[in-house]
């Protein structure tokens, strides 16, 4: 594991993977006021999220998953993620689902490091500084 | 059964009786019979002793006869006259008698003497002057006497005979060796064997003069004693040189002479005969021979009476087989075995009775034991009376048959008791409701009940040639091992478990199996007493109720979160775009109420959605007439206002224009919903996008079908097509993840399937209905 807990990450790159839009456009605005520089990358499902990973030679920093996504739910991306040997993106859960289900299935897999509950806001994105 | 006759009693007893009688009838018959052949013998013996003791002197008076001739005849007046006559020129000095005068007289003494005596051949005087030559000689000749004639008269100085006599004493009588006559100096043919008896003739001086001799025919006088004699043995009368006659008893008197020591016609048997006899140092005796292959008994005795010189003697030998000593002895002994063969006849019956009344009370008790057999009656007609150890044996049967029978009564009724609780254990089995076994420790079922064959699908008889293993669904098999095993161990008591079970049919039924272990009396395990219900609608229930609780949780879930998440964005956006505007920021608080709009226009849907749904789950609706083709125009019409419509090309080809009677809202709501997919879900990246909606009949069924060349369903998302809030176009951000769930409810509760026909491009969905659930049902 390239990252360990505790220590501070320069965010130079972001991934949000979501299907609606408008979480799209909120999450992505929210981090853009945290830090302007920061590049964002979209994908609308795990499927999108997984092919981009794969294309890209330039690596985020962190995702932001959502859980409740067609095709390939957040989950079920954890799942196929963690079998990658390239694990170098850590990954923040950012839903709506504020199930305990859902927040103990995620944060089982070791490269989810915080579990965020739309929206995303700046004690947050401060957050994330420590992951 | 039957014992084979030579394991019976009666057959031993017969066997060792007979042997017993037989062994000592031989052993005392045998002794007695050599006792009686040793006296018989011993008498014979004596007998014969007796008899040739009694032949001797009949021999002994025929020489003597011979010898008193020839004292008679040395008597009478012509031998001395001769002498004096000789002396005195031919003339006797007493009373002028001329010596041929004397020959003449002595001559017709000789002939007188020979026509009373046959079997002398010639008598002879003759002197010792002029070279032995004889004097008077007269001849037999056919039993005539002829006085041979002065010239033809022979000198007999050269014979043996002449010789020996010189020497006799006045008085003394001399008998020379048996030989062949012989005349003029040569043996006279036909031989004829003669004996000569020659007495001395001396002067009244005492000078010897000349002698008288007698030619005897050696066989006319033995033969004239043997006519004398009866003897019904064979008979040698051998002289000391073993020349011999011998008389067989079966030729009828018909006496042979032999030389022995010419060895001329004689035959083996007479001359081994004839050589013990001679070779015998005693003068009387019984010698034991083997003679031509016959053993015999030889008794001789030798008189040297007859002859004055002791080592001449005469010897007479009677041969007498040994058989015919002891004739008499082997008919007795033929008698003997006759007599012994009667006596076993006798024992063997005698044994055969004796047997009998032994073995007829056993018997008798062995039928009554027999014919009892299967029979609750006492037994009775035993011979306990009898005194004997038959009575004892029978005594003692009864009383242990009591006994038995005792017991097997008690046993009987132990068993009837057996029977029965087993037949009501049986019955219990057979008529239970649920499945109930008895399975083998290697899992072989063993007894099985109708509800567990049924349960099965299997028949008794297949059932018990297969094992609960093989019928165990293998996911289940394992842990169903474990128990047998700690079941086995004694580590449990019982177990009971939820498996599920392979039917003969291949279907899988569940099974709450109940097992307990069955030991013997000594603890060893013996087989399991298994009991199975089917609990396949108990399953199947808890399974639906799982199911719809699954539903109900995920129902929840998704709702509480796909409510609460176009509503806390459009919050978010609200408060963003108030945000921009207060920036001056026009553009983005467009954007921001845009998206905040699409965001409640969302949560709209779904909120009429699970509208639609709870009021579809509630709602009880009577079948009526529809008509598909309606329902499409109408769904059609409704949709016009939808993004994209009008770049859709619509194919319609709705050949079954029946009316169907179901519920019209549910098969409403499938036609709403799988036309407006096929709309919402266009590929607008196609240059053409076509809808094509169809009916048709294809057998028993009745097809609705919507296709496309939209954007499709993934394939590895075709498996949850059907379950509720699944969405599969992410760009695509309407959609509640609801219809195609209710579209799957509601083609169930009007009795037909919806299906996805996967294909290359786009989407195709088939609404199958079954004719018989879309008639009028007139009878409801």
């Amino acid at each position: 594991m390239m990252h360990s807990k505790g220590k501070t990450m320069e965010i130079r790159k972001a991934m949000i993977v979501d299907d609606s839009e408008s979480d799209q456009f909120l999450a992505s605005n929210e981090i853009k006021r945290h830090d302007d520089n920061i590049e964002i990358m979209q994908a609308y499902d795990g499927v999108e999220a997984l092919e981009m990973l794969a294309e890209t030679d330039e690596k985020p920093d962190v995702i932001f998953l959502d859980i409740n996504m067609p095709r390939m739910n957040g989950l079920e991306f954890l799942e196929e993620y963690s079998k990658l040997e390239d694990q170098s993106p850590v990954i923040a859960m950012l839903t709506s689902s504020n199930a305990q289900t859902d927040r103990e299935r995620a944060l089982k897999f070791d490269c989810v490091r915080d579990y965020f509950l739309k929206l995303l806001d700046e004690s947050d994105m401060a957050k994330l500084k420590d992951l | 059964m039957n014992t084979p006759f030579i394991l019976s009693i009666k057959f031993k007893l017969i066997f060792f009786v007979t042997l017993c009688v037989t062994a000592s009838l031989v052993v005392s018959g045998a002794y007695f019979f050599n006792k009686i052949s040793d006296a018989l013998f011993r008498i014979q013996v004596d007998r014969l002793e007796s008899e040739t003791l009694i032949i001797s002197p009949l021999f002994a008076s025929a020489f003597n006869e011979m010898k008193s001739d020839l004292s008679v005849i040395s008597k009478t007046p012509p031998i001395q006259g001769i002498v004096r006559s000789t002396r005195n020129d031919d003339v006797d000095p007493l009373d002028e008698s001329t010596t041929e005068l004397w020959r003449t007289r002595l001559a017709s003494i000789f002939s007188g003497v020979i026509e009373n005596k046959p079997g002398y051949v010639q008598l002879r005087y003759i002197g010792l002057a002029d070279g032995g030559r004889e004097i008077v000689r007269v001849n037999n000749v056919d039993g005539s006497p002829v006085i041979v004639a002065q010239e033809d008269l022979q000198k007999k100085k050269t014979e043996p005979y002449f010789r020996n006599a010189l020497s006799l004493k006045p008085g003394e009588i001399y008998f020379s060796a048996v030989s062949l006559n012989r005349e003029h100096g040569k043996v006279q043919e036909p031989y004829l064997p003669v004996i000569r008896g020659i007495i001395p003739v001396h002067d009244p001086e005492g000078e010897m003069f000349g002698m008288i001799v007698i030619n005897a025919e050696y066989e006319v006088i033995l033969r004239s004693v043997l006519d004398d004699i009866q003897i019904e043995k064979d008979l040698y009368v051998i002289n000391e040189v073993g020349d011999y006659i011998r008389l067989q008893k079966d030729s009828g008197n018909n006496a042979q002479f032999v030389f022995h020591s010419l060895n001329d016609g004689e035959d083996e048997s007479s001359a081994d005969v004839v050589e013990q006899v001679l070779s015998a140092s005693e003068d009387t005796g019984t010698l034991f021979e083997r003679v031509n292959s016959k053993d015999v008994v030889i008794q001789y005795y030798k008189d040297t009476d007859i002859f004055e010189d002791d080592s001449r003697y005469l010897a007479f030998a009677l041969i007498s087989p040994q058989t015919s000593f002891i004739a008499p002895v082997s008919e007795a002994q033929r008698e003997a075995v006759l007599i012994i063969i009667l006596s076993i006849l006798a024992t063997v019956t005698l044994a055969l009775v004796f047997a009998m009344l032994l073995i007829n009370p056993l018997m008798k008790m062995n039928q009554k034991i027999r014919a009892h057999e299967g029979n609750d009656e006492p037994l009775t007609g035993l011979p306990i009376h009898l005194r004997d150890e038959i009575g004892s044996l029978a005594r003692s049967f009864s009383e242990l048959y009591e006994k038995i029978s005792l017991a097997l009564k008690d046993e009987h009724a132990a068993l009837e008791r057996l029977a029965e609780s087993e037949e009501q254990f049986r019955s219990a089995m057979k008529y239970s409701p649920v499945g109930k076994a008895l399975v083998g420790l290697d899992g072989e079922w063993l007894m099985v009940n109708d509800a567990l064959c049924k349960m099965l699908g299997y028949s008794e008889d297949e059932l018990r040639q297969t094992d609960f293993q093989t019928l165990t669904y293998e996911d289940d098999l394992s842990e169903d091992l474990k128990k047998v095993q700690e079941l086995l161990d004694g580590k449990i008591s019982t177990y009971k478990m939820e498996k599920r079970y392979i039917r003969k049919d291949g279907g899988t039924i569940w099974g709450l199996l109940s097992v307990s272990l069955l030991r013997d009396v000594d603890g060893n395990p013996k087989h399991f007493i298994s009991q199975i219900q089917d609990i396949s609608d108990i399953k199947k229930a808890q399974q639906t109720l799982e199911e719809l609780n699954t539903e109900l949780e995920e129902f929840s879930y998704r709702t509480s979160h796909d409510l609460r998440s176009p509503l806390t964005s459009s919050i978010g956006l609200l408060k963003y775009a108030d945000e921009s505007l207060e920036k001056g920021e026009q553009e983005k608080a467009r954007t921001s109420l845009s998206l905040a709009q699409d965001s409640l226009k969302k949560l709209e849907e779904l909120l009429k959605d699970i509208l639609d749904l709870a009021r579809l789950k509630n709602m009880e609706e009577e079948e009526q007439p529809v008509s598909i083709k309606t329902l499409v125009d109408d769904a059609l019409d409704k949709f016009t206002h939808m993004n994209n419509y009008d770049r859709l090309e619509f194919k319609l080809d709705l050949q079954y224009d029946e009316d169907v009677h179901t519920k019209k809202t549910r098969l409403l709501m499938i036609v709403e919903n799988l036309i407006s997919n096929a709309i919402k879900y266009q590929d607008t990246s196609k240059k053409k996008s076509f809808v094509k909606v169809e009916t048709y009949e294809d057998g028993e069924n009745v097809v609705f079908a919507v296709d496309d060349n939209g954007l499709g369903i993934p394939d590895d998302q075709q498996e949850n097509m059907f379950v509720m809030f699944k969405r599969f176009h992410p760009r695509v951000s309407f959609g509640s993840g609801l219809g195609m769930y209710m579209m799957k409810k509601s083609a169930d509760v009007i009795g037909g399937d919806i299906r996805f026909v996967n294909k290359k491009d786009g989407s195709r969905f088939v609404l199958i209905l079954p004719k018989h659930n879309i008639r009028e049902k007139r009878d409801v």
